[in-house]
C-alpha cells in the first residue's frame, strides 16, 4: 500500500517572475520545507510536464531537475499533456508497487505565461491530432466540437455549460492558491468572447504558471505520525489521438475504462465518493467526466450541472472540483494532475481550511490528456 | 513551427485523394483564437464530415451561409489554401469544404 | 483533326462593385464606369489563389476521366499572378489533378496572352504527334496598386483548356502571332503591384498588336471579318474590344456572347479566354470563331477556329453560372487580396 504524506503547491497565475526552474524548485524545496525531509530521504522523483520541449525548448529535464535539487537519483518524467501530473502520479504509485520501503517526490510544473495568447494555442494544440492541427482546429475547438454534438443530441444550451464555471468560481473563491478568486455569473459566461463555438472565454480553462508537489511512500516509519492517505487504486486507461477516430463524440472512453478499473481495484462504490477533483479544461469536460465516471447517466449532465448537484452547499454527497477545477484554481499543465490529487489529500486529512467538506473519507481526482487521449483515475481513502 | 516541404509533399499525396467527395456535417466550431499560422483567417470554421465512403474528416468551411452550418448538412471538399506562411516557405494547399448547392 | 477537345473554367463567387471602388477613393463612380465600361469584377477569395483556381476549372471537366487524365503529355500554366517567381505550379496542378508523371511542364507569363501562347505551343506538339494531349490553364488573381485605375478592372477567374485530336469541339484551324518590345505594362519581380504607361497602353500598344496580328490572320487565311460567327478580343476593360471591332471592320453583334468583362472584370491570362468559354456556350457546329488574346509587352495571339459537330456534348452552361455572386465591401476585397 503506498500513502501519500504531503502536499504542496505554489500559487497559480501569472508569475512573471519565475522560470521553469524556478517554479521546480520552489514546490520541491517547498514540501521538503513543510514535512521537515531531506533529499537524502528521497529514492527517486517522477515528475510531469508537458511544453518543456515545445515552449521552453528544454529537454532532458530530469537533468535539470539534479542540479536543481542537487542529487544523482533516478528521476522519470512523465508527458501525457494535461494528465502529464497525473501520469506522474501513476507512474510513482506503479514504482512504489514493485520497490518496497521507498519514498519518493512527485512534482508538477508549467510555465506559459512567457509566450503570445497564439503561440500558447499553437503549443497546446500539440495534444491534438496531426489532422486536427493542420486544419487549425485549435485544442479548444476540439472540445467545441464534443460540446456540439453533445448540447445537440441531448437538448441543452450554453447555460448548461455555464453552470459549471460558476459553480467552480465559487469554490475557488475559497482556495488561497487559485488563479483567479472571484465569483462569476452565468451571464457572466454567456457574455464573455468566444473562443471556439459555443466555448467561451469563461467556459474555459486559463493559461497559468503554477508547481506542484507530493511526497508519497511504502515505508511504514515515514509514514508515522503524518497526516497520510492511502492510494486505494490508480488506473490509466487511453484513446485515440483524433476525436474524428472515435467511436461516440459524447463521451470520453479512456475516462470510462479508467474509472471503472479504478472501482473495481478500490473495491468502493461510487456512492463511496465523498470529494472529487475532475478535469474540467473546459466546461463541458467537466459534464462528460460525471457521465463517464459513472456518476451521471449519459445525456443527464447538462440539467445536474444547471442543478448544481455537486456544488459544496448542494447538501449531497459528492462535492466536486473544491479547489476551484481546473477553470479557477487554474491549469499549469503538468502540475494540475498532481494538484487534483493534493487537494483530496488535503479534504481527507482534514487541511482543507474553508473548503472543508466535512467527514470526507474517499476522494477521487481524474486528469485527462488532450481530448481523452489518456486518463487517469485515482482513488484515495483514510 | 516549421513548415516542412516534405511534410507538405507527403500530405499532397494523402489530401489529393480526398478531393471532389460528398459527406455531411457531423459537427462545427468557429474558431476566434488561432495559432500565428491561421490568425489573420480568424474567425473561420472547421468542420468534422463524415464522408459518403462513411471515413470522418476534419477540413475548414468556406463560402457558406449561416444556414449551411449545421450539423446534418451536406457539403463537398475543395481545395484551397492553408493559411498563412512565412515570405520564404514553401505554400501550403489543403482540403477544405463548401456547402453541397 | 487538332484543336480544343474539352474544358472548363471557374469564376470566383465574389464581387466588387466598381462604385465602391471609387468611393472608396473619392472619384466620381459614374465617370469610372462609363470610361471602362466596367460595373463590378470577380474577386478570389482570402484562400484561394492561381493553382486553387486552376485546379477548379481543369478538375471540373477532368474529374472523373481517368483515361484522358493518363493521355496528357503536357501541362502549362499561364499567369501573370503566380505565388512562386521559382517553382511551378504547373506540376501542382498536374499532381493535385492525379495526372501521370509521363508529361513536360512549364509556367508561362506575358502579361494576359500568358497561356494562349502556351496555348499554340501545345496545339504543336499535338499535331507533331509527339503527345496525346496537352492541358492548358489560364488563371489569374489580378491585383493592382491601390487607387490606381486597373484597381478598376483586375479580377479573378482560371480557366483550362485540354488540346487534343479526338472528338475536337473547336478545331484550330490557324494561328498568327504579332509581337513586338513595347514597354506598356510591367511588373518587376520583386515588386508586388504591376505598373503601366497610361495613354501609351492604347494606340502603340493594345491596338497595333491586336490589330496587325487579326489582319495578318485574315489576309493569311483568305477570310473577311463578316466570315466569323464569334468574335472574341482581349478585355483589360469594356471599351478598347469594342473599338478594335470598330477599327478592324466587325460588328456589335459577332462581339456580343464574349464581351464578359462589364461583370466580371479582367481576369488577366483568363480574360480573352473566358470569353471563349462564353461563346462556347452558345456556338453552333460550322460556326467560324475569331480568337485574339493581348499581352502587354507586348503581342497578340490570333487564332481562327471553327466549332464541330462535338460541341454539344461538352459546352458548359456560362451565363447562368455567373449569375451566382456575392458582394463584398472594400475592407473585405483588401483583405481578399492580402495573402501571404
Amino acid at each position: 500500500m503506498s500513502s501519500i504524506i504531503g502536499y504542496y503547491s505554489t500559487p497559480f497565475g501569472e508569475l512573471w517572475d519565475k522560470s521553469l526552474d524556478d517554479l521546480f524548485l520552489e514546490a520541491a524545496t517547498g514540501i521538503m520545507n513543510d514535512l521537515q525531509i531531506e533529499m537524502k530521504q528521497i529514492d527517486a522523483i517522477f515528475f510531469g510536464n508537458m511544453l518543456g520541449g515545445v515552449v521552453e525548448k528544454q529537454l532532458l529535464l530530469s537533468a535539470h531537475l539534479s542540479e536543481l535539487l542537487e542529487v544523482n537519483i533516478p528521476i522519470y518524467r512523465t508527458e501525457a499533456a494535461c494528465a502529464s501530473g497525473g501520469m506522474a502520479f501513476h507512474t510513482a504509485h506503479e514504482y512504489l508497487k514493485s520497490n518496497p520501503n521507498k519514498t519518493v517526490l512527485v512534482l508538477g510544473a508549467e510555465k506559459m505565461t512567457d509566450i503570445t495568447a497564439s503561440e500558447i494555442t499553437e503549443a497546446l494544440a500539440t495534444a491534438a491530432s496531426h489532422k486536427e492541427q493542420s486544419v487549425g482546429l485549435t485544442f479548444p475547438g476540439v472540445y467545441a466540437l464534443m460540446a456540439q454534438v453533445y448540447l445537440d443530441k441531448y437538448g441543452y444550451s450554453e447555460e448548461h455549460l455555464a453552470a459549471i464555471s460558476v459553480k467552480n468560481h465559487a469554490h475557488g473563491v475559497l482556495n488561497d492558491k487559485a488563479h483567479f478568486r472571484r465569483y462569476v455569473t452565468i451571464d457572466n459566461v454567456l457574455e464573455s468572447p468566444y473562443v471556439a463555438y459555443p466555448l467561451k472565454v469563461l467556459d474555459s480553462s486559463p493559461i497559468s504558471d503554477g508547481a506542484t508537489a507530493l511526497v508519497m511512500t511504502n515505508d511504514s516509519q515515514m509514514v508515522q505520525n503524518r497526516k497520510s492517505v492511502t492510494v486505494l487504486s490508480s488506473e490509466t486507461a487511453t484513446d485515440t489521438i483524433s476525436i474524428a477516430k472515435r467511436k461516440r463524440l459524447d463521451e470520453v472512453e479512456s475516462t470510462k475504462v479508467a474509472g471503472n478499473n479504478a472501482f473495481l481495484k478500490a473495491k468502493i462504490n461510487r456512492t463511496d465518493i465523498d470529494v472529487m477533483e475532475v478535469h474540467d479544461c473546459f466546461s463541458i469536460a467537466e459534464i462528460l467526466a460525471l457521465e463517464d465516471l459513472g456518476f451521471w447517466k449519459k445525456g443527464q449532465g447538462g440539467r445536474l450541472a444547471q442543478e448544481m448537484v455537486t456544488h459544496r452547499d448542494s447538501g449531497n454527497n459528492t462535492i466536486v472540483n473544491t479547489s476551484g477545477g481546473l477553470k479557477a484554481a487554474g491549469h499549469p499543465v503538468g502540475s494540475t494532475g498532481i494538484k487534483q490529487i493534493g487537494e483530496v489529500y488535503l479534504q481527507l486529512t482534514r487541511q482543507a481550511q474553508e473548503r472543508q467538506v466535512k467527514n470526507a473519507s474517499y476522494g477521487l481526482a481524474h486528469n485527462v490528456g488532450g481530448s481523452g487521449g489518456v486518463a487517469v483515475v485515482s482513488i484515495l481513502g483514510i | 513551427m516549421s513548415h516542412s516541404p516534405v511534410k507538405i509533399w507527403r500530405k499532397q499525396k494523402t489530401d489529393r485523394d480526398l478531393l471532389g467527395k460528398n459527406g455531411t456535417i457531423i459537427s462545427w466550431t468557429e474558431i476566434n483564437v488561432a495559432p500565428p499560422q491561421y490568425s489573420s483567417k480568424t474567425p473561420y470554421t472547421v468542420v468534422l464530415v463524415k464522408l459518403d465512403d462513411s471515413s470522418n474528416i476534419y477540413g475548414q468551411m468556406v463560402d457558406f451561409e449561416k444556414k449551411d452550418r449545421e450539423i446534418g448538412k451536406k457539403v463537398r471538399s475543395i481545395l484551397r489554401r492553408n493559411g498563412d506562411v512565412g515570405p520564404e516557405d514553401v505554400l501550403e494547399y489543403t482540403v477544405k469544404f463548401v456547402p453541397l448547392s | 483533326m487538332f484543336g480544343i477537345v474539352d474544358y472548363g473554367f471557374y469564376i470566383p463567387k465574389y464581387r466588387i462593385k466598381i462604385e465602391d471602388i471609387a468611393n472608396q477613393w473619392g472619384k466620381c463612380a459614374d465617370k469610372v464606369e462609363l470610361s471602362l465600361r466596367i460595373t463590378e469584377k470577380a474577386v478570389a477569395g482570402t484562400d484561394e489563389d492561381v493553382l486553387t483556381m486552376a485546379y477548379e476549372a481543369a478538375s471540373s471537366f477532368l474529374s472523373g476521366d481517368a483515361k484522358a487524365k493518363k493521355q496528357i503529355g503536357a501541362v502549362f500554366v499561364g499567369s501573370e499572378t503566380f505565388q512562386y517567381a521559382v517553382k511551378p505550379t504547373s506540376t501542382s496542378l498536374a499532381e493535385w489533378l492525379g495526372l501521370s508523371h509521363d508529361y513536360l511542364a512549364y509556367d508561362t507569363q506575358f502579361a494576359c496572352k500568358a497561356a494562349t501562347g502556351a496555348l499554340i505551343s501545345a496545339l504543336g506538339m499535338v499535331k507533331s504527334g509527339d503527345i496525346e494531349s496537352a492541358l492548358v490553364c489560364a488563371t489569374d488573381k489580378a491585383n493592382a496598386r491601390p487607387k490606381d485605375t486597373l484597381e478598376y478592372s483586375a479580377g479573378s477567374g482560371a480557366n483550362a483548356w485540354l488540346v487534343g485530336h479526338e472528338n475536337v469541339i473547336a478545331e484550330i484551324l490557324s494561328w498568327h502571332s504579332y509581337t513586338s518590345d513595347t514597354p506598356d505594362f510591367w511588373r518587376r519581380a520583386k515588386s508586388e503591384f504591376p505598373s503601366h504607361a497610361g495613354r501609351f497602353t492604347g494606340t502603340p500598344a493594345y491596338f497595333q498588336h491586336l490589330g496587325e496580328a487579326v489582319k495578318r490572320l485574315l489576309h493569311k487565311t483568305n477570310t473577311k471579318p463578316s466570315d466569323y460567327h464569334h468574335v472574341v478580343f482581349h478585355m483589360p476593360n469594356g471599351s478598347f474590344p469594342l473599338k478594335a471591332a470598330r477599327q478592324l471592320g466587325f460588328s456589335k453583334e459577332q462581339m456580343e456572347v464574349g464581351y464578359i468583362v462589364p461583370k466580371l472584370g479582367n481576369s488577366y491570362s483568363a480574360s480573352a479566354l473566358m470569353g471563349l468559354v462564353s461563346v462556347l456556350e452558345v456556338a453552333q457546329p460550322g460556326d467560324n470563331i475569331l480568337f485574339a488574346s493581348y499581352g502587354s509587352g507586348a503581342g497578340s495571339d490570333a487564332i481562327q477556329m471553327k466549332i464541330t459537330k462535338h460541341i454539344d456534348k461538352k459546352r458548359k452552361p456560362f451565363k447562368k453560372r455567373i449569375l451566382q455572386k456575392e458582394y463584398i465591401d472594400y475592407a473585405t476585397y483588401t483583405k481578399f487580396m492580402n495573402m501571404k
